[in-house]
Formats: C-alpha cells, structure tokens, sequence
C-alpha cells in the first residue's frame, strides 16, 4: 500500500445540547402513564412490522413475490406462529427491562 | 391454537392479527410474569416496612403503601392496564372494520334454524350496567351502534380469546366445560332436561351445555341485544340448538317451575350485590322441584393484608367495582332469603379446564330447589 491515508482535520463533536434556560417540564407525573401506553401501543405496531417482515420472508422462502394480497392471504403454520409468539416476549422482555431490573436485582440477590 | 372459526367470527387482517397477537402476549407476560413477581417485591420490602413501623401491614390500605414505595408495583399495574385497554381497542378497531358485514350477516338469519332468538327493544338496561363499562370494554355488553348489531358480542368473544392468550380454548368453551364437568361428576345422576345460561354473552358458556346434556333444551339470556344476536347465529353456525333471548337475570319472562338447571359463568362478580340476591330469588322461582342453581364461588377474602393486595388486581385495575361485595357475600344466606333449603346448599372446587398455569383451582355455589 504505497498511498498514505489522507489525512483528516481534527473537529469538534456535534453539539446536542441547546445553551439557553433549562428546558420547560412539560409533563405532570400523571401524564407519565399515559405516555407508557402510548408507548406500548407503539411496541404493538412494531411487533406488527416484524410479523410483517416474517410474512414476506415466509413467501420469499416459497419463491413468492410478497405483494400485499400474497401478505393478506397468507395462512400462518403453528410452527411460525410459535416463532413469533418467542420473538414478541422477548421484545416486550426488552422494552420493559427498566421494569422488572426491580425484580431482577432483587432475584440475583438471592442466588449464593 | 388458533380461535375456532364460526359465521360470525370477525375476520382479522395480516395487520390486526398481529396486533392483537401482541396484545396476547403483553397480557401473558403480565399475567404469567410481572404480576406474581409482585409478592416477591412484597416480602422483600416487609422487613424495611417493620423497620420503620415496628410491625407489618395490618390493613389492605396499609399493605398498598408499602407496594407504593417500589416503581415495580406501580409499573406493573400500569403495564396490566395498558394490556388491556389495548386488547379492547386492537379488536375492537378490526370489528368495527367489518362491521356492515357482521350486521348484514346477522339481518339474514338461517332459513330453518336449530335454535331461536327474543329481542326486547323496550328492554331498560339497568343502571349499574350503564354506569360502568365492565373489563375497561368500552360500551359494555349492551350498547348497539345501529340498529340489528352485533358490535359489542363480537368484540367481546374475539376479545376474551386475545385477553385468555386462547387458555379458554379454541370455541372460549374453558369456563363452560369446567362448570359442566364439575356437574357431571359431583352430581352423576342429576339430570337436567331444560336449562338456562344468565348472563350468557355471546354465547360460549352455553353451547358447551349443548354436548354436555345431549338431549336436553338449551335456554340463553343476556340484557345485551349484540350479545344474543351474535350468539345466536354462532350458536347455528356450530351446529348447536339454542334458544336466546334479551332479558334481565333478576325478571325474566320464562314460567314458574320451567327449568331443572340454571347456571351462571362468571357473571355475579360483574354484578353488585342486590342484583347477584334478585338472580338467585329468579332462580328458585324458575327451577322446577329437584332443580339445580349453580353459579361461580368467590374465593373467600383473604385475612393477610399482602395477600389480599396481590388478589386485588381486577377489582383495582379494570373496572370490576362489584368485585369486592361478591367476595363478602355470605352465599348460604343469600340462598336462605331466595327460597332455598339450607340443608340443599352446595359448594366445592375444582381443577380449571382453563388458564392452567394461572388459576389453582375454580370454585362454585349452589343449591337445589325442594
């Protein structure tokens, strides 16, 4: 390798925090539950894309081009089902891993 | 397993599906998961609580404090809340989708039907119904969004198979088989030629009884108009002769003395107390002598405070106030006052057909009449 790697000017990283008076508190401590299932309506529709995606993989596994009536008349197997049923819980295990690391800790306390 | 399909069924998108896939495993997590953990964080923070107070929680009241100190208890309740308001909205979403079809479906009833069906416009749906939405399901068994709909008995049988993450059984049949079973074999020689299902829904808990007592007339009310007409046509759809009407538990039309077998499944406790009394004095003037009256047990109160706050999460969380006035009702009383002999008074458990992993057992009340 005879070309010597050109060479870079050192910069600053991108600046994410705004000077200025600290930002307003928008929210009550009440509206924190109406965030959290606002959230997990989000994980929902999530869960619903990855199901999705599963479906086109399932028709492209059959040569299928996953066109949405192939996705509409697709006719789920137990075996696939399963599959995703394993998926969603550990996904909800993740998006509630500031929940249960209550739990968790308390349990990790106990073992010898 | 998938829910068994029927005429009636709504019929979910690859989308809807999906969802309310999700809202199954989000209540299977709570249910089978998050929720008991919470008598963990229970005992875990009572030394912390004797600390401070020099003795444990002596109330409900007193209990819940101690919970309300741990993020868990408050996180978890929610998590459980969100599940399900979003069970209700996810089927609900994909029902009303396909609702003109669902409707048109049941404008057009079988030419020759096995069973029948009674509407009663002028029926006047109880207050205690109108004042709360029971489960968090909006508009409740009864509200009908046109006329001749079946909104709400749709939502409510699609609704309670993703709610049971399926425990109930491909038909939702689990409460009915067990009730029916624990009959069969408490009972070998009882048998029952006209029978009633109260509060019968959309019909799940009844149609078991069809195979149960082969032979016998299947009867079914609801005060929910959606409830009866969707029930009905699931029933003929199945193949099962039933025969519905639109009528209150506590003033039905039926004569004195018509049936040998009356039944409720998980009814009373969506009921308040002077209601669950008015069933039972109905249910003694409807049974025949050497009738049978038989109804869910509650489980009793418990006497330590920690272990009444983990068995409180239906009455707390969603919308079932008349829970608590059930789980006080002294059942060999209430018979007494409706008419039954003390000496006919009956009660025992048994293993759950249903939920397995989640109920030890399920109890039931009953009598029979002289």
């Amino acid at each position: 390798m005879s070309s010597k790697k050109k060479s870079v000017a050192p910069r600053l990283r991108r600046k994410r925090v705004a000077i200025g008076p600290p930002r307003p508190q928008y929210l009550d401590s009440k509206d924190a539950d109406k965030v959290v299932m606002m959230l997990l309506a989000l994980a929902a529709d999530v869960s619903a894309l990855r199901d999705r995606i599963d479906t086109h993989e399932a028709l492209a596994e059959k040569g299928a081009a996953p066109t949405a009536k192939r996705v509409e008349s697709y006719k789920l197997d137990g075996r696939r089902r399963s599959a995703r049923e394993a998926q969603r819980h550990a996904m909800i295990g993740r998006v509630l891993r500031v929940l249960t690391e209550e739990v968790d800790a308390m349990r990790d306390a106990k073992k010898p | 397993m998938f829910q068994a399909k029927h005429a009636m069924l709504p019929v979910a998108t690859h989308d809807e599906f999906a969802r309310e896939e999700f809202c199954s495993t989000l209540r299977q997590v709570f249910t089978s998961e998050l929720w008991p953990a919470n008598r963990e964080v229970y005992d875990h923070q009572l030394p912390k609580y004797v600390a401070q107070h020099g003795r444990e929680p002596a109330s409900f009241r007193e209990a819940r404090e101690l919970m309300n100190e741990t993020f868990y208890w408050r996180g978890t309740q929610l998590v459980g809340r969100a599940a399900q308001e979003m069970l209700w909205d996810t089927v609900g979403e994909s029902v009303e989708r396909q609702l003109d079809t669902l409707n048109a479906k049941a404008a057009k009833p079988p030419r020759n039907p096995l069973g029948s069906l009674r509407l009663n416009p002028r029926l006047k749906i109880p207050k205690y119904i109108e004042s709360v939405d029971i489960h968090v399901m909006p508009g409740n068994f009864h509200t009908e969004l046109c006329a001749g709909d079946v909104f709400a008995g749709a939502l409510y049988d699609r609704g309670v198979y993703v709610f049971s993450f399926g425990g109930l059984g491909p038909y939702n049949a689990g409460l009915g088989t067990t009730m029916s079973g624990y009959i069969k074999s408490t009972f070998p020689a009882f048998k029952p030629r006209r029978i009633l299902d109260i509060g019968c829904g959309p019909g799940f808990t009844t149609t078991v009884f069809v195979d149960a007592f082969p032979g016998a007339e299947v009867h079914a009310l609801d005060i929910g108009a959606p409830q009866v007409r969707y029930g009905h046509l699931r029933a003929e759809s199945l193949g099962k002769r039933v025969h519905f009407s639109q009528q209150d538990g506590t003033q039905t039309d039926y004569p004195d003395g018509h049936f040998d077998l009356v039944y409720s499944c998980l009814v009373t406790h969506e009921c308040p107390v002077p209601v669950i009394k008015g069933i039972f004095r109905e249910c003694h003037r409807l049974l025949k002598p050497g009738g049978m009256m038989i109804h869910d047990g509650a489980t009793p109160k418990p006497k330590d405070p920690g272990t009444d706050l983990m068995s409180s999460y239906f009455g707390h969380n969603i919308n079932e106030p008349f829970s608590v006035g059930m789980t006080e009702l002294d059942y060999r009383k209430a018979f007494g006052e409706a008419g039954f002999a003390d000496d006919k008074f009956f009660e025992g458990v048994c293993p759950p057909a249903y939920l397995k992993e989640q109920l030890k057992f399920v109890s039931y009340v009953g009598s029979f009449k002289k």
